[in-house]
C-alpha cells in the first residue's frame, strides 16, 4: 500500500518526468547513437608528412627541411602457441644529419614466438627489449645503447618508440609470486656506420655478446619493483633496480638506479685505459595527475660515470675531435654527457578545446647550465593528428645543449593513420 | 502477566510502522544484488564501445576488449582493457589490478605506472571503464524508498542508496545511487567530489539477458558541472572466459596477443 502511495503520489502531484531537462538531452542522445563495430586486422600504419625551419647555433638564416614517414606494425592474431610480429619505420629527409642517409629504415622488431605453457615463453629475433620507469633517462635500460637510428623528435615517448631492437633470444617465466626474464644477446658484427639507410644496423645493436637477467616479485599493489644484472662481453656486470610507488590517488613515485665497476664515460668513448671503480646511475622523480588531466613530472638524473663541474670544464679544452667523439659517444649510447641534470615533462590532454593535447618538456643540465626546452601542440582528429612543435636549445658552446646545431627550430607535421 | 501481554499488541503494531522496520532491506545487501545485476561472478570478457559527445556532436569514440576476472580474496575485478579502436590506439593495454595500474604501448613496447586519477578515455574514468563492485569499495548507509526517472525517462520507483567510501580504493568519496525497489537493478547514481560538487551522473539503461540474467548493456554518464559532455558506454560481445591471474601483471603485457 505504501509502496503503490509513494509511487502515485509524485505523479498526482505533477511532479516532471525528469528532474533536468539536461539529462533528458543527454539521454537522447544516447538513444540516437548507432552501433558500431570494429573489423580486427592484422597490421597497423600510419604516414606522416613534417616540415620544419631551424635556426642554426652559429647564427644565420633558417634552414628549412621536410619529412615523410611511413612507421608500420604487423600483429597476425594467434591461433596456436606460434606468434610473430614485426614492426618498423622509413624515414626519408630531404636535410639528412651529419653521417646519415636522406632514407633510413628502422626494423624495431621481427619476433617469432612460442608460448610453451601459460607461463612461459620464448621468443627469438630483434626485439625491443626496454625496462625503466623513469621518462627522461633510463639507466636499467640497458638494451639501449645504438638503438635510435633516426630520431624524429626529442620527446621521450617518440625516442622510446623509434629504435631498432637486438638480435637476442628470450626466455619468459611468469608465476604467482612474480616474473623472470632472461636474455642472451650475441655478437653479430662490428661495430661500424651502417653501410645503407636500408642496412639491418647489426653492428648498433649487437657488437657485443651480452646478457640479462630480471626478475619482479609481487609485492603489493601499492609497490612494484624489479631487479636486473646485465652482463657484456669485456664490460663488468651491472645491477639495477627499478622501484614505483603510489603515493595517494593522484601521484606515482619513481626509482631508477643501475650500478657496476666501469671506467668513465670518457674512458669509454675515447676507448682508453681508466680506473675500473663502482660507478652508479640514477633516475628519480614523480608523475602527479591533476582531476583537469594534466600530468606532471619531475625527475632528477645522475650520470656518476660521467664528469661533474670541474672534470667537464677541463675536459671541454681537450681537443675537439676528442671531445666531439666523447659526445657522438654518449649520443649514440643514450647517456648523459654530464653528472647531474633535472628533467621536467608535462602532458596536458584535452587542453583548452576536445582533442587537443600541449606538452612540454625542460631539461637543465645542471653542471654546466645548459638547458633545452620543447613544447607540442596536437590535435587529434578521427583518423588523423595535426603537430606544431617548438624546440629551443640554450647553453654556451661546447655545453651539453649549446652543442646541438639548431638554436631553435619548428616543425609541423601531420599524421594519417590507416 | 495479561496486562503485559495487552500492551504488547499495540508496541508490536507501532514497531511495524517505524521506518527501519518498514523500509525493510539492508542498504549492503540492496548495493550487493545489484552488483550482481551489472557484473557476473565469474570471469569474462565484453567489447565496450565509448562514444564522447560536447554539445550534441560526437567528439571521440573507442572500442575496448575488457577481460575481467573477481579476485579470489576481496572479490574485487582485476581487469585487462585492449583498444580495438581508434586506429591510433589499437594493441594498447591497460591493466586495472587494484591500485596496480599500468599502460602498454606497442609501439614502444614500454609500461608505464598509472595512477587511480589518470584517465586515459576521455570523461569515464578507470572504474567507469572497468568491472567493479561498488559493495567493496563503499557502504551503503541507508535505504530509502523514491520515485526518480530512469534512463528511458520514465518514472521508476527506486530505493535511493547513500554511498561512503570504504577504504582507499573508492574512486569517489560519496555515491547516490537508485536501484529498482523490487528487482534491485540499478538504474542511475550520481558521484560526488570531496566537496560536494556533483562530479557525473551515470544512467544504467538497455537491459539484455547475458549469462541468462537482465543486465545493463549501457551506461549513460552526464558531467556534473557540463551536463551537454556526455559519455555512451555500450557492451556487447559478452563471452564467459578464463582470464588467467597470470595475464594480470605487468611482465605479461608485452606478451598478450588477441585470439
Amino acid at each position: 500500500m505504501m509502496r503503490w502511495l509513494a509511487i502515485a503520489l509524485p505523479m498526482l502531484c505533477g511532479l516532471p518526468a525528469l528532474a533536468d531537462d539536461a539529462e533528458s538531452d543527454a539521454l537522447r542522445l544516447a538513444d540516437d547513437t548507432p552501433a558500431s563495430a570494429t573489423e580486427a586486422r592484422p597490421w597497423q600504419a600510419h604516414a606522416e608528412l613534417a616540415a620544419g625551419a631551424a635556426w642554426p647555433q652559429t647564427g644565420g638564416a633558417a634552414q628549412h627541411d621536410t619529412r615523410i614517414s611511413l612507421d608500420w606494425r604487423l600483429e597476425p592474431t594467434a591461433s596456436g602457441p606460434w606468434q610473430l610480429r614485426a614492426a618498423g619505420r622509413l624515414d626519408v629527409r630531404s636535410r639528412p644529419a651529419p653521417m646519415q642517409e636522406h632514407t633510413v629504415h628502422t626494423l624495431k622488431d621481427a619476433v617469432l614466438g612460442y608460448t610453451a605453457s601459460p607461463q612461459l615463453l620464448v621468443e627469438a629475433g630483434r626485439i625491443r627489449l626496454s625496462q625503466g620507469v623513469a621518462l627522461g633517462y633510463n639507466p636499467t635500460d640497458f638494451f639501449r645503447d645504438g638503438s635510435v637510428r633516426s630520431e624524429v623528435s626529442m620527446d621521450p615517448v617518440s625516442l622510446r618508440e623509434n629504435r631498432q631492437g637486438s638480435a637476442m633470444v628470450r626466455v619468459q617465466q611468469l608465476g604467482a609470486g612474480g616474473a623472470w626474464q632472461f636474455a642472451y644477446s650475441p655478437r653479430l658484427a662490428q661495430r661500424k656506420p651502417a653501410a645503407s639507410g636500408w642496412h639491418p644496423d647489426w653492428g648498433a645493436t649487437n657488437h657485443l655478446h651480452r646478457a640479462l637477467l630480471a626478475y619482479s616479485p609481487r609485492w603489493s599493489e601499492s609497490i612494484s619493483a624489479q631487479g636486473l644484472l646485465h652482463l657484456r662481453q669485456g664490460h663488468s656486470a651491472q645491477w639495477g633496480l627499478n622501484l614505483s610507488g603510489l603515493v595517494g590517488q593522484a601521484t606515482v613515485a619513481h626509482l631508477e638506479w643501475a650500478a657496476g665497476q666501469a671506467r668513465t664515460q670518457w674512458h669509454e668513448a675515447l676507448d682508453l685505459p681508466g680506473p675500473q671503480r663502482w660507478r652508479h646511475r640514477l633516475a628519480a622523480g614523480a608523475t602527479h595527475t591533476t582531476r583537469h588531466k594534466l600530468t606532471l613530472t619531475a625527475e632528477l638524473h645522475y650520470n656518476g660515470a660521467a664528469p661533474g663541474r670541474s672534470t667537464w670544464q677541463a675536459l671541454r679544452g681537450e681537443p675537439l675531435p676528442a671531445y666531439l667523439q666523447y659526445r657522438a659517444w654518449s649520443l649514440q649510447a643514450l647517456e648523459p654527457p654530464t653528472r647531474w641534470a633535472l628533467f621536467f615533462h608535462a602532458t596536458w590532454k584535452d587542453a583548452l578545446m576536445p582533442g587537443l593535447d600541449l606538452s612540454s618538456l625542460w631539461h637543465l643540465d645542471r653542471v654546466d647550465a645548459s638547458r633545452r626546452f620543447w613544447l607540442e601542440a596536437r590535435y587529434r582528429g578521427k583518423a588523423f593528428d595535426v603537430a606544431l612543435q617548438w624546440q629551443r636549445n640554450h647553453g654556451t658552446p661546447l655545453s651539453q645543449f649549446g652543442l646541438w646545431p639548431a638554436a631553435r627550430r619548428w616543425e609541423l607535421s601531420v599524421r594519417r593513420y590507416f | 502477566m495479561q496486562r503485559r501481554s495487552l500492551l504488547a499488541l499495540p508496541l508490536a503494531a507501532l514497531t511495524a510502522w517505524h521506518p527501519h522496520a518498514w523500509a525493510g532491506p539492508d542498504p549492503q545487501a540492496v548495493l550487493a544484488a545489484s552488483d550482481a545485476i551489472r557484473n557476473p561472478d565469474f570471469s569474462f570478457g565484453l567489447v565496450n564501445t565509448l562514444v564522447e559527445y560536447r554539445q550534441g556532436r560526437q567528439t571521440d569514440s573507442s572500442q575496448l576488449a575488457v577481460y575481467s576476472r573477481p579476485d579470489a580474496v576481496g572479490g574485487q575485478f582485476r581487469s585487462l582493457v585492449r583498444y580495438l579502436a581508434p586506429a591510433r590506439d589499437v594493441g594498447k593495454l591497460i591493466l586495472y589490478n587494484g591500485k596496480d595500474l599500468w599502460f602498454y604501448d606497442p609501439a614502444s613496447q614500454g609500461s608505464i605506472r598509472l595512477s587511480p586519477q589518470q584517465r586515459l578515455l576521455g570523461q569515464a574514468s578507470n572504474g567507469d571503464v572497468v568491472t567493479t563492485n561498488f559493495a567493496r569499495d563503499y557502504r551503503a548507509t541507508s535505504a530509502v524508498e523514491e520515485t526518480t526517472p530512469d534512463g528511458d525517462r520514465k518514472p521508476r520507483q527506486c530505493l535511493k542508496l547513500e554511498l561512503q567510501a570504504q577504504g582507499p580504493d573508492a574512486n569517489y568519496p560519496r555515491v547516490e545511487m537508485w536501484v529498482d525497489a523490487i528487482n534491485h537493478r540499478p538504474v542511475k547514481a550520481r558521484f560526488y567530489a570531496d566537496t560536494g560538487a556533483l562530479l557525473k551522473t551515470a544512467y544504467y539503461r538497455r537491459y539484455e539477458n547475458a549469462f541468462g540474467t537482465e543486465r545493463p548493456t549501457e551506461t549513460v554518464i552526464i558531467d556534473g558541472l557540463d551536463p551537454s559532455w556526455v559519455t555512451v558506454m555500450r557492451y556487447s560481445q559478452w563471452e564467459r572466459r578464463e582470464v588467467p591471474q597470470a595475464w594480470l601483471q605487468r611482465d605479461y603485457l608485452p606478451r598478450f596477443r588477441p585470439e
